[in-house]
């Protein structure tokens, strides 16, 4: 899929206005002294840096001969720009990184996690009802099922990631 | 193209989302204490509910059109989250580097998936689907697999796709329960459940973390950061997990519990 990319700054800029405005709910609940327009605000810059990540990431994809998709560049990108210096070691290099990777974080980290999660679910519920049909084909059985795939998942890492947690002394 | 300026002028679709985001942030996160552990309900998962009752047919507010609008829209909308994924990993890179090993090996955990479906599957009466819906979680990869190894429209695929709707139906919103009322009997550190919390879904992962960071609000940070490197990480390794030992394995838990419970080979079976 080639997206237009001044459709993709447009979708961006609407998901984002959602973004903001819970954003600002939660950190009003946080700090019930701040004004709901002034946190509106001050997460704007930390929405514009991720902005510059998903469109290196969306050229990435376009540009890069990898059959990768545009979210593992996204992710990545974001990733390596956010990581502090090595602990412990003052050379240039670590000092750059700590103060640019900060600055990052400084402004990023203004935008809640959470807040960025609801207006994806919003449109993701406003389009299952389509579904619906296809689950009552498919039957009783396999959402049976489908709940054991989801707990056999969950507990076998769980159990696993404990284990090594346990035996290696970092719990 | 088309489908993107389609989506982009689907006013409607924007609006409602756009109220749906404020009406939930409102409600805010609340933890309900039951005999049985504590379940965490947030924002998001409001959202997927009442998103999906606007959008019954009998209230004829969405169209069909519109809900594949919407559904389109997720794609993109993901994308500022997907960008803040990657500013939860990096301040903890070298915390996560330390977790390798925990990290690393807990992505077989999803082997957990055949031992827990498969004789279930089988003791109510499914035969072939069982397989394609059991050997994994039924996301886009998987997807990819069994129509390249069996076909979308075999046994195997019909099951997946069982899986996979269900998924994307309630996956999320059943995590964060099971993580919530998990995290709360306190047996399992909290930093391997945010192991855990990596399945190769955004939405599943997200509604984990966000169930174990109410529980555990001092924590949140590593949580997040453990989540979101799992997911990464199954990402990565997740089709090859299916491919080389969860297909392989389901198969065989198949054919075991079918002599458990027929007394005879399985006739349909392949090689």
């Amino acid at each position: 899929m080639k997206i237009n990319l001044w459709h993709l700054l447009a979708i961006l800029t609407i998901s984002a206005v959602m973004v903001l405005c819970g954003n600002s709910i939660i950190y009003v609940k946080a700090h019930p002294d701040a004004s709901y327009v002034d946190s509106f605000v001050r997460a704007i810059p930390g929405i514009l840096i991720l902005y510059i990540f998903i469109y290196a990431g969306v050229l990435c994809k376009r540009y890069i001969p990898l059959q990768l998709p545009a979210a593992a560049y996204i992710v990545t990108i974001g990733c390596i720009l956010s990581i502090p210096g090595v602990p412990g070691s003052t050379g240039p290099i670590s000092q750059f990184m700590n103060n640019f990777s900060g600055t990052i974080m400084k402004y990023v980290g203004e935008v809640n996690f959470m807040a960025l999660t609801t207006p994806v679910l919003a449109y993701a519920g406003l389009s299952l009802a389509k579904d619906l049909p296809v689950l009552k084909k498919s039957g009783w059985k396999l959402v049976v099922v489908s709940m054991l795939v989801f707990i056999g998942t969950y507990l076998g890492s769980i159990l696993i990631a404990d284990a090594v947690l346990r035996a290696t002394g970092q719990i | 193209m088309e489908d993107s300026l389609r989506a982009l002028k689907n006013v409607k679709i924007h609006f409602l989302a756009l109220v749906l985001t404020i009406v939930c942030e409102f409600l805010g996160t609340k933890i309900i204490k039951l005999p049985i552990g504590s379940i965490v309900f947030f924002p998001m998962l409001y959202a997927i509910v009442l998103g999906l009752l606007i959008g019954l047919p009998r209230f004829g507010i969405l169209s069909l059109p519109d809900q594949e609008d919407s559904s389109y829209l997720i794609n993109l909308s993901v994308m500022l989250l997907l960008a803040r994924y990657g500013t939860l990993v990096g301040p903890n890179f070298f915390k996560i580097i330390n977790s390798g090993l925990a990290l690393i090996l807990q992505e077989f955990g999803n082997l957990g998936t055949a031992v827990c479906a498969i004789p279930v599957a089988v003791w109510i009466g499914l035969k072939r689907e069982a397989v394609g819906a059991g050997f994994s979680l039924a996301r886009e990869g998987s997807l990819a697999l069994v129509s390249e190894v069996y076909g979308l429209n075999s046994p195997e695929g019909r099951g997946l796709m069982g899986v996979y709707i269900c998924g994307t139906l309630f996956g999320s919103i059943f995590y964060g329960l099971m993580a919530s009322l998990v995290a709360s009997w306190g047996i399992f550190s909290i930093e391997a459940q945010a192991m855990a919390a990596g399945t190769g879904s955004a939405s599943m992962m997200t509604a984990t973390v966000g169930a174990l960071q109410a529980l555990h609000p001092e924590k949140a940070e590593i949580i997040a950061a453990y989540g979101a490197a799992s997911n990464m990480l199954t990402g990565l390794d997740g089709l090859y997990m299916s491919l080389f030992i969860g297909l392989p394995m389901s198969n065989w838990l198949y054919k075991v519990c079918y002599r458990v419970k027929y007394g005879v080979k399985p006739e349909d079976e392949k090689a």
